[in-house]
């Protein structure tokens, strides 16, 4: 029973960190319509940041201070993977609005370019850091013992979803931005700049994405490929959980985590991994637009 | 005010909207008839922006507008009632309500008053989705959220189809008062019933297969009906 908590609770840590990278996918989908296959790159830039902020604090700042650099990298991954998703949505997506099967072409090899980068600046080998002191150890809950660092990652992708909604739900710019998912032609027809909608949340969705690589540093080792592991199972989430929609997100997000350990434990690697894809074929052959999806009684 | 010269719409290759000219004055209510699939739509939806493939001269105020985007267009003004209502479904009636806003000059986020003593029935159901409304409710939320940047040029695309009576009385009665009370603002209707348009618009013009075939202040049955009838 315990072994079965302990996976149970790695599944959770799964589908937190499946969550955050699939977020950014579902807003960009959901608002643009936009397939991003460079999103796994955007964690990887996330992901370089910290390296880098680790290794700025390791030269230039006094040994006691060196925990702050974790603190510090990831409202810098933030910000950079955020800069970078605005460059390439200036430069490339932008002129590609509607014709998705370009998009996804044109977003696949801006994400081989990306790659060659790092692996240009950084290296073909895999770098590491090293976990700040405040995330060593375990922890015990429920009587189990867990990671420090398992909880840490679960605490921040519940912080960044909870920003995420505040922004969604409560501010002007987060209604603008839900107003042109929904119809993007009245949207431009009661004023809202369409233009300025779409840049600023791909841009919060890139954002999301560097988080997502700040906190991968922390379970696993740095490459130029880190991204690609994970940007399948994300586009998983994304259709399962229906799109355009956030609840719809966070649900399948944790089920895919959490299945995906357990058939794991049960089988094996490989065979865990064929039998979550079985169950998403059989689920959307029952419900072809996701869990959750958005139908009204507007006029057609 | 709003002019129109030699407009000329088409999708993809073929022209459906040739050499349309006309203009709404001040103040005033133009009613734009004609039968089904002739056109009425499409001239407002290239007055409001949003169809690519507009030839000809939109002038607004002085302006020419013709290349601007919707989102320019509101902010001068243009408030827009599509056919289909197209109100935004997963949120609720305040916040359609309040996206109305984002066109006007002031940044003040509240809603006036006014709005509801149109349409009270939105005040009980602000916490509502819009989707969920009925037909009905949908339409006076529509006409709601146009109206509540003040603006000084009124598109109103069919506003009465399909909705029970009652309802269309009020959206009628709705355009009057906005017709007497607010001179500053000019109405570009689209309109189906004979009886209504003639008891509200001071000018009319009549569309078929793409061109303006009547226009004039009055409206004589004998001379239109055949334009009219189906």
């Amino acid at each position: 029973m315990e072994a079965i908590l302990i996976q149970a609770f790695n599944g959770l840590s799964l589908g937190s960190i499946l969550l955050l990278i699939a977020l950014g996918l579902a807003i960009t989908f959901g608002l643009m319509k936009v397939i991003n296959m460079a999103h796994g790159e955007l964690i990887m830039i996330g992901a370089y940041t910290t390296y880098v902020m680790q290794t700025i604090f390791t030269q230039y700042m006094p040994a006691g201070l060196f925990d702050l650099y974790f603190i510090l990298a990831i409202p810098c991954a933030f910000i950079v993977a955020a800069l970078v998703g605005m460059l390439l949505e200036y430069t490339v997506i932008r002129h590609l609005y509607g014709r998705p099967l370009d998009s996804l072409l044109a977003t696949f090899g801006v994400g081989l370019i990306l790659q060659q980068t790092a692996r240009s600046i950084f290296g073909a080998p895999n770098v590491g850091i090293v976990s700040p002191s405040f995330l060593e150890g375990g922890m015990n809950v429920f009587g189990m013992t867990v990671p420090v660092t398992r909880i840490f990652i679960i605490g921040l992708v519940v912080v960044c979803l909870l920003i995420l909604a505040f922004y969604l739900y409560k501010t002007n710019s987060g209604r603008r931005t839900r107003a042109v998912m929904q119809n993007r032609e009245m949207a431009s027809c009661v004023g809202i700049s369409t233009r300025r909608v779409d840049i600023t949340t791909f841009a919060i969705g890139a954002g999301i994405a560097g988080v997502a690589g700040a906190i991968l540093t922390l379970i696993g080792p740095i490459g130029p490929a880190i991204g690609t592991y994970y940007i399948v199972d994300a586009f998983m989430v994304v259709v399962v959980g229906g799109v355009g929609m956030l609840v719809g997100t966070v649900v399948s997000a944790f089920g895919v985590g959490v299945m995906n350990t357990l058939f794991e434990y049960w089988t094996d690697a490989s065979m865990g991994k064929v039998l979550i894809f079985v169950l998403i074929v059989l689920f959307l052959q029952w419900r072809p637009s996701g869990l959750f999806s958005l139908r009204t009684r507007s006029l057609d | 005010m709003l002019q129109l010269q030699q407009l000329e719409v088409s999708y993809e290759e073929s022209i459906v909207i040739r050499d349309v000219s006309l203009q709404v004055k001040k103040g005033d209510v133009v009613c734009l008839m004609g039968r089904n699939g002739v056109g009425k739509t499409t001239i407002i939806k290239a007055i409001m922006g949003i169809l690519q493939n507009v030839k000809g001269q939109i002038i607004y105020q002085g302006e020419e507008i013709t290349n601007k985007p919707a989102n320019y267009r509101a902010r001068k003004g243009f408030g827009f009632v599509p056919q289909g209502r197209d109100i935004f479904p997963q949120l609720t009636v305040y916040e359609n309500i309040i996206l109305g806003m984002e066109a006007s000059k002031n940044k003040k986020q509240s809603i006036d008053e006014e709005i509801y003593q149109y349409f009270p029935v939105l005040k009980e159901m602000k916490d509502r989705r819009g989707g969920d409304l009925s037909g009905g409710q949908q339409q006076q939320l529509a006409i709601a959220r146009a109206l509540v940047s003040k603006p000084s040029l009124l598109l109103l695309d069919e506003p009465t189809e399909g909705i029970q009576p009652n309802i269309v009385e009020d959206i009628q009665h709705v355009i009057k008062e906005i017709k007497q009370k607010q001179s500053e603002t000019s109405i570009l209707l689209v309109e189906q019933s004979f009886d209504f348009a003639k008891s509200v618009a001071d000018y009319f013009y009549i569309v078929d297969k793409g061109r303006v075939v009547y226009e004039g202040s009055e409206l004589i049955e004998e001379q239109v009906g055949q334009l009219l009838s189906v």
